[in-house]
């Protein structure tokens, strides 16, 4: 009698195992396939959200040109803030960089004395071979013969991105 | 000669055994169907957000992301994108800083879900921000 029960419990234990195997074999892909879709549709979704961003008018200029100005302007760096505020709420936990420069920062605006402090990470940043490694969404553009790289990083991602490789050439 | 005792013992092994099995085959049998509905399922916001990009990508203009205003109305959203009846996705349209709103024919009730984009609306020569609000009904 005492076999039988311990061969039932072997029996029992062994179908428990092939479920969780099975289980964990066929339901796992399927969660992970479902975590790259919204990590999917938030790269289509920023990228259409930076599309428009960039393109929009400030007075006679984009604000790609504006953001180009503003890296060095402080007037330029107003007028861009102004024109951006519509803007941030799309933005949240975001961070937009231009080049090497940081114009949002967590969906705020990258100035004063927090700057200080992360443009040391980023002038740390600047020995990188690809700065904008990581971002969701990469832009570059050429303008007034430079090339400008405009990046969009977004904290919060549930897998890593792969590397977008090379950037898509907008303008 | 077997036993009575023996006998007895045997049937309540298989009777046990014959549960265990049972129970096994279900689980898997149900393991299996819920596995392959979740394969042949795309999900509702992967659904929803594709069709809902159609409004952005010159639906309502001829540029990404751009609204030409008076384009903007339910027969441009019927021709865009036609349903049969509320068995299919449904969305109604907002611009908010405009205060303009289409929505579409087999459009119920309360929507299941909201997405906010920025747009570019032109009104002739006028060219300004604003903010499309796309409201989604799923399938009833």
């Amino acid at each position: 009698m005492l076999e039988d029960v311990i061969d039932l419990i072997v029996f029992i234990a062994f179908v428990a195992l092939l479920y969780f195997l099975i289980h964990t074999l066929a339901v796992s892909p399927l969660e992970r396939e479902a975590m790259i879709i919204e990590d999917g549709l938030n790269e289509l979704r920023y990228d259409y959200i930076l599309s428009v961003y960039l393109k929009t008018k400030v007075g006679n200029e984009t604000m790609l040109e504006l953001m180009i100005k503003a890296k060095e302007n402080n007037a330029a760096w107003k007028q861009w803030k102004n024109a951006t505020k519509p803007f941030l709420k799309y933005f949240k936990d975001t961070y937009l960089v231009l080049d090497n420069r940081t114009f949002l920062w967590k969906g705020d605006f990258h100035e004063g004395f927090f700057k200080i402090i992360t443009d040391i990470f980023n002038w740390v940043e600047l020995f990188r071979e690809r700065p904008l490694e990581g971002a969701l969404v990469t832009k570059k553009f050429v303008f007034d013969g430079k090339e400008h790289y405009v990046g969009l990083f977004v904290s919060g991602l549930k897998i890593e991105m792969p590397e977008s490789g090379i950037p898509v050439i907008v303008a | 000669m077997v036993s009575a005792y023996a006998i007895a013992k045997k049937y309540i092994f298989w009777t046990i055994f014959s549960i265990a099995l049972l129970t096994a085959v279900f689980s898997f049998v149900g393991l299996m169907s819920r596995v392959k509905a979740r394969l042949a399922a795309f999900p509702d916001m992967l659904n929803e957000e594709i069709i809902a990009y159609r409004f952005l990508l010159g639906c309502f203009g001829d540029e990404l992301g751009v609204i030409e205003l008076d384009r903007f109305t339910n027969k441009t959203l019927e021709q865009c994108y036609r349903t049969k009846s509320s068995k299919d996705y449904n969305f109604a349209l907002e611009l908010v800083n405009s205060g303009k709103m289409i929505v579409g024919k087999n459009f119920y009730w309360k929507e299941d879900r909201k997405l906010n984009f920025p747009v570019i609306v032109k009104n002739g020569s006028d060219e300004r921000v604003d903010e499309l609000i796309i409201y989604i009904r799923r399938p009833i």
